[in-house]
């Protein structure tokens, strides 16, 4: 980066010095620019309050501006320089008895984001790209010993939640609707599923028949044109 | 007036630990003891010494202390204790008796001060069924608290970090991010909220997570603590001769950890983890920066993270949410040795 230094105007001889090629106009500006220049002193501060200091001042400079942070602490010094060598920010550094002053130059023109952006979803797997659905039709998994059925159901719905891909939508119908009960041994599943981003839904006439409306531990409760409407829309339908 | 020990600390916490890079040049040329009855020696960087007994009985040994990590002394013997207790649960161990380690101003402070943390240890010592039988005190600034602790363990039980296995998946116990919020409560940018929610995860024993470890027969895993998630995840590893892929959108965080670190708050010990862990490391490259520092900020009395077969992850999941660890996730998955030993990923 080029150093530019400041031009005191009424100094001849630092006129004299200043490359004569130069548009005057532009090194008036640059002057200019290098005595408002934004100073950020972080002598004394403790970590990581440089680094904080650094990236308020990233954020509110603007497109092409230039500012300077000092920092009186190496750890700073090394952390800071690893911070903007990491973000590839535009900096040069300079030390004089144990002080380090940054300048730094915000390329950007825009707050220093990440790939990720700004907004964090914890926790959040992918729903699945084909768009996959589940309907349950019923609180057993299988036919033939209904205790046996209640346990698979379980297992099957704690499994669903740990996927790496999610489904779209998971429907439950008929006694199927009584896994969302809110004391259910079934719920957390559940619950997890919707807070990832899967949309539950439970058919308005089982809630109604099994009068479990207020009840209900998750979810939202449809009508029968919703679920068709949703599983239809699904690439692949899972019926457990 | 109330005794605040974060004033004591000057340097923000970050000049605690040895930069793990320097303590790996030390312990490089230090002697290996040579003995058939150590069952876990310092070659494999683990949480613990173990040694043999007798065919039923093996001792796990270890120790850990540090300045405070928060403002009330009481508060902080709790935090130290369970932090100390903690490597012994990360190996399968029952944690039984410990010593006191401690390094106190008493020019500077009070000795209510003394006796308050280390009734905390005391409690929380207690709580885990550990008996404090002596200890040793110097005078020292800021002070420093921990225990030397000792746990029984069959020796054909242990979980080291060597027993992580491809095809297994690594699950978290606990959410991270202690280092930055405890930072930013220095700095009064940390909610009450997130600083309550902190302290409470760095008082929680990592007790209920091994019992479902031993239910379940794990053989690897680790607690996550001064390293780092990245720097602990590494010696996992490498102890294990594999590697890992670690998914950071996965990793449970504290509260606004996320947000506190896009504000510039990362603390200088995610740096000196970051340096260490590095080379041995992948990273992707649209990697969140932030979830980056995230995964190397050093932890305090952290949670377990066990390599489970596959087989087993959702019920492993299962019974640590059902004994009070809601924030159980699987963050990755262990498979064959490539050329770096972590891929961290989004």
């Amino acid at each position: 980066m080029q150093h530019l230094q400041p031009l005191k105007l009424s100094s001849a001889e630092a006129l004299a010095q200043a490359d004569l090629n130069c548009d005057f106009s532009f090194v008036l500006l640059q002057s200019v620019r290098m005595q408002n220049m934004k100073i950020i002193d972080t002598k004394g501060q403790k970590c990581p309050g440089p680094i904080i200091e650094t990236k308020k001042a990233l954020r509110e400079s603007m497109m092409g501006e230039t500012f300077k942070v000092i920092t009186d602490n190496k750890t700073s010094f090394a952390n800071i320089s690893r911070f903007l060598g990491d973000n590839k920010i535009k900096y040069s550094v300079s030390e004089e008895r144990g002080i380090w002053t940054f300048l730094i130059t915000n390329e950007t023109g825009q707050a220093v984001t990440n790939a990720a952006g700004t907004s964090y979803e914890v926790n959040a797997p992918k729903k699945s790209q084909a768009g996959f659905a589940v309907a349950i039709s019923s609180e057993l998994m299988g036919k033939g010993d209904d205790d046996l059925g209640r346990q698979l159901m379980k297992s099957f719905l704690i499994a669903l939640s740990c996927l790496d891909e999610i489904p779209e939508v998971v429907a439950f119908y008929n006694s199927g609707v009584k896994l969302a009960l809110k004391d259910s041994d079934t719920i957390e599943p559940i619950q997890d599923l919707e807070r990832k981003g899967t949309e539950i839904i439970l058919c308005s006439t089982c809630v109604d028949h099994f009068k479990i409306s207020d009840k209900i531990g998750a979810g939202r409760i449809g009508d029968m044109y919703i679920i068709a409407q949703k599983l239809s829309s699904a690439g692949n339908v899972l019926r457990p | 007036m109330k005794i605040d020990l974060l004033q004591m600390v000057d340097q923000g916490g970050c000049s605690s630990k040895i930069p793990p890079k320097q303590l790996e040049e030390i312990l490089k040329h230090l002697p290996l003891p040579v003995d058939p009855d150590i069952l876990v020696n310092i070659d494999t960087r683990d949480d613990a010494g173990v040694y043999r007994i007798s065919d039923d009985l093996a001792l796990v040994f270890t120790t850990d202390f540090f300045p405070p990590v928060c403002s009330d002394p009481y508060e902080f013997g709790q935090i130290a204790a369970a932090n100390s207790i903690s490597d012994v649960y990360a190996m399968g161990g029952i944690p039984a008796l410990a010593l006191n380690i401690m390094m106190f101003p008493s020019s500077k402070l009070p000795l209510n001060v003394y006796s308050e943390i280390l009734k905390g240890g005391f409690d929380k010592a207690s709580e885990a069924g550990v008996k404090i039988i002596g200890g040793h005190t110097i005078d020292d600034s800021p002070p420093k608290y921990g225990l030397a602790v000792i746990g029984f363990i069959h020796p054909g039980k242990l979980i080291t970090n060597a027993g992580a296995r491809p095809g297994d998946y690594l699950i978290l116990t606990k959410p991270v991010g202690t280092g930055v919020i405890m930072a930013g409560h220095r700095l009064g940018m940390a909610s009450d909220k997130d600083l309550n929610e902190t302290k409470r995860l760095m008082k929680l024993l990592n007790k209920s997570g091994a019992e479902v470890m031993k239910k379940f027969n794990i053989s690897g895993a680790t607690d996550i603590t001064g390293f780092g998630l990245g720097g602990h995840v590494l010696k996992m590893a490498c102890a294990s001769k594999v590697s890992m892929n670690i998914f950071m959108r996965k990793v449970p965080l504290i509260g606004s950890t996320w947000n506190l670190v896009d504000n510039g708050c990362i603390p200088g010990a995610a740096f000196t983890n970051l340096d260490y862990a590095e080379n041995g490391t992948s990273f992707s490259s649209d990697l969140d920066y932030n979830l980056k520092m995230i995964a190397f900020d050093a932890q305090t009395s952290g949670g377990l993270l066990m390599s489970v077969p596959a087989h087993l992850k959702a019920l492993v999941v299962e019974e640590l949410k059902k004994s009070g660890l809601n924030e159980t996730s699987v963050i990755g998955e262990v498979v064959q040795k490539r050329e770096k030993s972590i891929y961290l990923t989004n």
